[in-house]
């Protein structure tokens, strides 16, 4: 074997997070075209569970336990982290476009002396060891076609890579000894709080109407909020909707939001930044409307309307509202006569 | 308190992109530049604080010429001092490379920085930058007040709904989330006073080899630009609102 590539694990009590499983996808379609082995790094406290799901994924494991290393804190991770990777020496690292990634990766560019390609959508290997990367620029308008030279770091955002490609193997585990706290350390971690992940609203909805800056002021609030009720969904947003303060942060979908799989995603005026996709894109039916045909919301919709959602949003609770009377017009029974009445009511 | 805020100034809209001769970067028409959203709302948080404990406000740009309608911008709003690098800030590494060389010749307490710009999409600089300086730095603070002791006391995103509570040592850097403040509006009457304030402008050679980081070496060089395929079938639905809300409800009743 050549070299290694290398793969940043990210996991929430010893489950792996879905950018893990993804990275070890490309991971492994890098290494085999390399001829390189595939490795995994891990580090944190208890991570049996971690090591266990990991180990027949990749040929080889290293990770760093220590009951020190329960809380995630950048200064001591990004230090054990980039003393582990120096001395791996891999020819790829990669790792999430992930907040995890976002803070850790620059600063281990610096140290490992590795150029960093961030927010990666794509990459392959080219002749005379280039690798070719895809990344976005403009708000996703527009993409860069880029080459760098081995070795390399990769950050790439959830749901850029498959986790196809993943092949069973038993990998030699090497433990990685915790190097204690050598010096003072200048971050201290008072608590961790808030876990919305899972438990929100919108995480366990099975239709949601999303709203995105494209809503233009918060008094035109009461219309997706007419259109979520008249469809039985639940209302929820992009960044900049919580960053105006039209809607609480429990609506957000995204990397720092929920993320959500429901059925139905109706995204309205939402231009499909990389942070929101990262949070939606597992929906099983997505309609997006934007005014702009080039909104990147329309790389992961099913079915797309460009247009004024204004116009059509209000076409649909009408539509809407005349097929649910149509259904429950034919009234059969008394019973059923009552509901309708109160429901009207 | 003194705080550096960095600044981007960041194209509005993007006409007939392509590869820059030199391959480090893009080049495009632009009616103007403006400044990078998510770093003003670093420079509401640097204003706030000052507000609170006093100090200066520095805010600090790497770009051409065109990017001193920002700084003018951040003067009106109420930044003591700006300082524009002249410099190419299309390669992140290089960019942290600039802004390092211009504070290490400041007196900071405390750098400021949004998470990403608009037109390179990395959120590289100001992670960088910290890291070149060797002080500690947060990616995605949410709140941030004086602690005791020479310490910031900073609330971050962890991601997923999660947070930490941080208490870090100054001087330190933080990447700033959007939306922890409202931005503010300038008016006219500022701009055209803070068009009478001078705007340092300061050169800095280019990373060399053996220069700090990766800077020095051979970067990644953009090979192509282009707007984006879609990659799976979409149906694009047309025709009077009518007939689309008909299609959208034949679609949801389909997939519920």
């Amino acid at each position: 074997m050549n070299g290694e590539v290398l793969v940043l694990a990210e996991h929430t009590a010893g489950e792996l997070d879905s950018i893990t499983l993804e990275l070890l996808g490309k991971g492994r379609e890098l290494a085999d075209a390399l001829g390189d082995r595939l490795s995994v790094v891990v580090v944190g406290r208890q991570l049996q569970g971690a090591i266990d799901r990991l180990a027949d994924k990749a040929d080889r494991l290293y990770y760093v336990d220590d009951p020190d290393l329960g809380v995630y804190n950048a200064e001591v991770f990004g230090e054990i982290l980039a003393a582990a990777a120096r001395k791996i020496a891999p020819r790829l690292f990669l790792m999430g476009y992930t907040y995890l990634g976002m803070e850790l990766g620059p600063a281990l560019a610096m140290q490992l002396e590795m150029p960093l390609v961030s927010n990666c959508l794509g990459i392959e290997l080219r002749n005379h060891g280039k690798v070719a990367v895809e990344r976005p620029l403009c708000g996703g308008t527009l993409r860069a076609r880029e080459e760098c030279d081995l070795p390399l770091m990769v950050s790439a955002p959830l749901t850029a890579f498959s986790a196809k490609a993943i092949r069973a193997c038993q990998a030699d585990v090497v433990r990685i000894p915790y190097p204690g706290e050598r010096r003072s350390l200048r971050t201290r971690v008072r608590e961790v709080v808030g876990n919305i992940s899972g438990e929100s609203t919108i995480a366990r909805s099975d239709m949601l109407v999303a709203v995105g800056r494209g809503m233009g002021s918060p008094d035109k609030l009461r219309l997706f909020q007419e259109l979520a009720k008249v469809l039985g969904a639940a209302l929820a947003c992009s960044r900049p909707v919580v960053d105006m303060g039209w809607l609480s942060s429990d609506h957000l979908v995204g990397l720092s939001g929920s993320t959500v799989r429901p059925r139905i995603y109706i995204a309205c005026g939402i231009s499909g930044a990389a942070q929101h996709i990262a949070g939606m894109s597992g929906s099983s039916t997505v309609i997006a409307i934007n005014k702009d045909p080039l909104a990147p919301i329309f790389n992961v919709a099913h079915h797309g309307i460009v247009g004024d959602m204004f116009d059509v949003v209000p076409q649909i609770i009408d539509e809407w509202s005349r097929r649910s009377s149509a259904r429950t017009a034919p009234v059969t029974s008394d019973h059923n006569n009552t509901n309708a009445l109160n429901r009207d009511a | 308190m003194k705080i550096v805020v960095c600044i981007k100034a960041v194209p509005g809209i993007v006409l007939g992109a392509k590869v820059a001769g030199s391959g480090d970067g893009i080049e495009y028409r632009t009616p103007s530049l403006i400044a990078n959203e998510p770093d003003e709302y670093a420079l509401e948080e640097a204003l706030a604080l000052r507000g609170k404990h006093g100090g200066q406000v520095t805010a600090v740009s790497v770009g051409p010429v065109q990017s001193e309608e920002v700084l003018r911008s951040a003067l009106a709003k109420g930044a003591d001092r700006v300082i524009r690098v002249d410099g190419k800030n299309s390669h992140p590494d290089r960019t942290s490379f600039f802004l390092a060389h211009v504070v290490r010749g400041l007196e900071f307490d405390l750098i400021l920085a949004g998470m990403e710009s608009w037109d390179n999409m990395s959120s590289q600089v100001a992670i960088a930058l910290g890291s070149r300086l060797g002080i500690p730095f947060v990616f995605g603070a949410t709140s941030m007040a004086l602690g005791p002791e020479r310490t910031i006391v900073v609330t971050k995103e962890l991601g997923g709904g999660r947070n930490q509570v941080l208490e870090i040592g100054l001087p330190a850097l933080l990447c700033t989330q959007t939306g922890t403040r409202r931005l503010s509006h300038v008016p006219f009457a500022k701009l055209v006073q803070a068009r009478r304030r001078p705007i340092e402008c300061v050169a800095v050679r280019e990373p060399g080899p053996g220069q700090q980081g990766p800077a020095g070496k051979q970067g990644p060089s953009i090979v192509d630009v282009f707007t984006p395929r879609r990659t799976h079938a979409i149906e694009m639905l047309a025709g009077a609102p009518g007939e689309v809300a008909r299609r959208v409800a034949e679609i949801i009743e389909g997939a519920r």
